[in-house]
């Protein structure tokens, strides 16, 4: 298994790669907005299948916690859930790849499951929520709570997620188009004799 | 539309990079807690390395005359104070090279090699972030919130990726298993 990135090639893509990072930043930071609405509709009606008491009500960049209907809490800042989205995103763009459709498709494959991930984060939170509220209200706060830190732990992680992502996507191969010994041999006539060398026409050997 | 055969296919083909994947994000995820969360929600929010880390961050300020005290895990001096939280800790970033470096598929030699150069290597990047973090508190205090969350997490988190790629590279392929 290798990564195609020999030498000290990898610190020159990863200083491009923070570059791009900083001039995502904004992109990111102006569309946040949208993200919240869109993740915490997606949350809010994932959880009316496990719990009706439970709506997720997106304002702004923050998603708020409701409970039967009564607001809980300030809400959870969309940006410390979601930072790890334009770091990949610079990734996935700085990674070489033969084809623009695979690196389109690689870009697709990773903001999916970041959102995803997002959609997950803030159904968890929900439930914390809740339970934490139910735990204050028998026996008063507790911010060093296991759910609570594992939450915030996912917060702080966005980069180191959203490197995990990135590794993943190239090691299953998103980033590789269609080769061009692939077309190559597609055109071969299908009266001739294979290009593989078996020896037979190529109707009845690749191009069966 | 996937087939089933394509697939089967897809697993079949990806199998190697598919165990190494899985492998990389469940040690990420048990180092993360056992490192990260267990400390903090077992024994209290503080740990031992925390402070450690205060008392060094205050030992490298006060060689440039910051006049700098550590206190548990809260660095201060008359300007400027600030506290090294859940996060600051670089936990994160060596969790991910700990768990890039099990994962690969290569011999123990090179693992313990990549451990005892990588580990603290990147320790020390994040304390030389930290130390930056009091100076840009300090110097530029209407950005250093953005620098914090946004900046200086992500370049700790690519230069300890950039640390395991040379690792992949110079000693995990050289040392792999057939």
């Amino acid at each position: 298994m290798a990564f195609g990135i020999s030498g000290h090639r990898w610190l020159k893509r990863f200083a491009f790669a923070l570059v791009l990072y900083i001039v995502i930043l904004p992109l990111w930071w102006y569309s946040l907005g949208a993200l919240s609405a869109v993740a915490g509709a997606c949350a809010s009606w994932i959880y009316t299948f496990f719990d009706a008491r439970v709506t997720l009500n997106p304002r702004g960049r923050v998603v708020q916690f409701v409970l039967n209907g009564r607001l809980q809490t300030n809400g959870v800042r969309m940006d410390m859930l979601t930072y790890g989205l334009p770091m990949l995103m610079a990734l996935v763009i700085v990674t070489r790849s033969n084809s623009r459709v695979a690196s389109l498709r690689a870009l697709a494959v990773g903001c999916a499951v970041m959102f995803v991930l997002t959609v997950c984060a803030l159904m968890a939170w929900a439930k914390m929520t809740s339970g934490q509220l139910e735990q204050q209200a028998a026996q008063g706060s507790d911010q060093s709570s296991f759910f609570f830190l594992a939450f915030h732990g996912f917060g702080f992680s966005q980069p180191a997620i959203a490197v995990l992502i990135w590794l993943m996507l190239i090691m299953l191969g998103l980033f590789k188009g269609r080769s061009k010994q692939r077309r190559r041999v597609a055109t071969v006539a299908r009266n001739v004799s294979c290009p593989c060398g078996s020896g037979r026409k190529y109707k009845r050997c690749c191009g069966a | 539309m996937l087939s089933g055969r394509r697939v089967t296919n897809f697993f079949r083909t990806n199998r190697s990079q598919l165990q190494f994947s899985a492998l990389f994000v469940l040690i990420f995820a048990a180092s993360y807690l056992a490192f990260g969360v267990l400390p903090r929600s077992q024994f209290g929010v503080i740990n031992p390395y925390t402070e450690f880390l205060a008392k060094a961050v205050a030992a490298i300020i006060n060689l440039f005359g910051g006049g700098v005290v550590a206190d548990g895990a809260r660095v201060y001096s008359r300007r400027y104070s600030m506290d090294i939280a859940m996060g600051c800790d670089g936990v994160e970033a060596s969790c991910l090279y700990l768990a890039g470096v099990m994962a690969f598929p290569t011999s123990w030699r090179a693992r313990l090699i990549g451990l005892a150069f990588g580990v603290p290597l990147i320790q020390a990047i994040n304390l030389i972030r930290i130390v930056g973090l009091y100076y840009v508190g300090m110097d530029l205090p209407s950005v250093s919130d953005q620098i914090h969350d946004y900046v200086a997490q992500t370049l700790v988190i690519l230069l300890s990726t950039g640390i395991l790629l040379f690792w992949f590279e110079r000693f995990g392929v050289r040392y792999q298993r057939a």
